[in-house]
């Protein structure tokens, strides 16, 4: 069943969109994290301009954050001023990658720059993930436990004597700009690639801040459904490149795909399903690498310009 | 068979009307207003005539005038990047061509025609190139890019005579084609001399649910920024309380 969407401008199958928003879901529903910096990329895959792409996903990651929120909030599994921190950066990270959007758009390099971050982005998460679910399965197979990696290095860091604030839930006493910067990192990367960013915040804020493991994707999700709501609205106002229609399609597809990918998550074990995850992080990364190094077949490109 | 009738009807009242007025050219069209629905696919319209002086004819059928970014790939540092760019400004959105003329090499009228801007070679479609690369190469691009998404046409389309006044040719709109005002323009040229000349406008509107939606993405942007939150945020509450975690 084709369906012609009003932004993006290209007609696409809506199943295929069903399942890109449903392997979103899965992934969700299997790992815990949001899918978009694999959905993303796929869309780019299927012909959806890399712009709307990046900015329908962030509209998407809403949903998908709000439904896995609910859920931490229930379970009171929520940091709310360590939440309100990271949201003071998310927003200072989102406006500042948006404005960079806008700019890299206007001078034609928007699809090369989202190409770029991705193959740096998933290229170092898929290796270390790689490398650390190798690792875990050595371990088991030799009947060791892995130790808590939860340790010094960033003791240095989290010492930092500037504007200590208490946080109660986290248990913890630390210098407010630490959640901060963690929140702009995140915030720059959704603007940029259309991804919650928990799959940098969540391990920043168990190693650099030291919060523990049980609040972190409950506070981060309560971050991303902020920051990615602006990016939303800067994203309309600055480039018109969210779409709506393939947003719902995706959400639609999501909300199917998350009820599958929480069943798969219970019956295979977790170390094999991160081996396969960063497998899938690898290839995508790799064939994203080589569309910026092989010839394209035209070297020319019309876009039609509103810019006086 | 009805568009076979309401053509010779047309015609027929046409011949009348132009024995009684003695006009040198007139031409009116089947349609004058398209609608682009989810799945239009393009439409043809009959454009049809009378000639009543010796001479051939031109017709040109153009699009609304838009800015286009055309941009150079070059390899750097391995990866391909766009380099250089020019923009052309207020070029045809549309444009093609149907005449009497078998080739434009043999109209005997160069400067006409390239007053009246006729043939692709004679488009006003001109830039400045950030960079070494001349502009004929970006133009080429251009037309290339153009021809290939069927809104220019290198060809020349047929114009069909019924005796020697009666005249009728089709009007190709393609699948890709945008908003906004089109004209065909119909010329009557002797002798490399311009006897009369005839412009129809003809309007093209987006409807329905995603000419909706793509208005209020571009004229109420905020509007839509928000319109897309709210929907994401009662979807994943929606799952969340039907499905649990999503």
């Amino acid at each position: 069943m084709l369906i012609h969407l009003p932004i993006a401008d290209i007609t696409v199958n809506i199943l295929t969109l069903l399942g890109l928003g449903g392997l979103g879901g899965v992934l969700a529903g299997m790992f815990g994290i949001g899918g978009g910096f694999l959905v993303t990329p796929l869309l780019m895959f299927i012909g959806i301009p890399p712009a709307v792409a990046v900015a329908t996903a962030t509209n998407q990651i809403i949903a998908s954050s709000v439904s896995g929120f609910l859920a931490h909030w229930h379970r009171n599994n929520v940091d709310i001023k360590m939440g309100i921190y990271l949201l003071i950066g998310g927003l200072i990270g989102s406006l500042f990658g948006v404005q960079l959007f806008t700019k890299l758009k206007n001078i034609g390099q928007i699809d090369l720059a989202i190409s770029l971050f991705y193959v740096f982005f998933l290229g170092i998460i898929g290796i270390l993930m790689a490398i650390e679910s190798g690792r875990s399965i050595m371990n088991t197979k030799k009947g060791q436990v892995s130790s808590s990696k939860k340790t010094s290095k960033f003791d240095k860091l989290r010492s930092l004597p500037y504007a200590v604030t208490k946080f109660e839930r986290s248990e913890l006493e630390i210098s407010l700009f630490l959640p901060i910067f963690v929140g702009i990192v995140a915030g720059t990367m959704v603007a940029l690639m259309g991804i919650g960013g928990g799959f940098v915040m969540i391990p920043a804020m168990i190693y650099i801040l030291g919060m523990p493991t049980s609040i972190v994707v409950g506070t981060s999700l309560f971050q991303i459904i902020f920051t990615t709501s602006l990016v939303t609205i800067l994203h309309a106002i600055n480039t018109q490149s969210v779409d709506i229609l393939l947003a719902f399609i995706l959400i639609l597809g999501g909300v199917i795909g998350a009820q599958f990918g929480t069943v798969i998550g219970l019956k295979i074990p977790a170390e094999k399903l991160r081996i396969l995850l960063a497998l899938m992080v690898i290839a995508v990364c790799v064939k994203l690498g080589m569309g910026l190094f092989l010839e394209p077949d035209n070297l020319f490109s019309v876009t039609v310009t509103e810019a006086e | 068979m009805k568009k076979i009738f309401l053509f010779s009807l047309s015609a027929l009242l046409l011949l009348i009307s132009g024995y009684v007025e003695a006009r040198p050219l007139d031409a009116d069209l089947t349609i004058r207003s398209i609608d682009i629905d989810h799945d239009f696919s393009g439409i043809n319209i009959i454009l049809f005539g009378a000639r009543n002086a010796p001479g051939n004819i031109v017709v040109a059928l153009r699009g609304p005038d838009k800015n286009y970014v055309v941009r150079k790939k070059e390899r750097t540092a391995g990866i391909w990047v766009n380099t250089e760019s020019t923009v052309f400004r207020d070029v045809e959105s549309l444009y093609t061509l149907a005449s009497t003329f078998d080739s434009f090499e043999d109209s005997k009228s160069p400067v006409l025609l390239s007053n009246m801007a006729l043939g692709i070679s004679n488009l006003d479609i001109n830039g400045y190139v950030r960079g070494e690369t001349p502009i004929d190469d970006f133009r080429k691009a251009f037309i290339d890019h153009m021809i290939d998404k069927k809104l220019y046409k290198s060809d020349i389309y047929e114009i069909g005579f019924w005796g020697e006044t009666l005249f009728r040719t089709v009007l190709k709109f393609p699948k890709s084609i945008s908003e906004g005002i089109y004209t065909a323009e119909i010329y009557l040229i002797s002798d490399g001399e311009l006897i009369a000349v005839q412009t129809t406008p003809i309007k093209v509107e987006k409807i329905g649910f995603e000419a909706f939606i793509y208005d209020l993405a571009h004229g109420h942007k905020l509007l839509y920024g928000v319109i897309c939150i709210l929907t994401a945020l009662i979807a994943g509450w929606g799952a969340s309380a039907l499905f649990g975690r999503m």
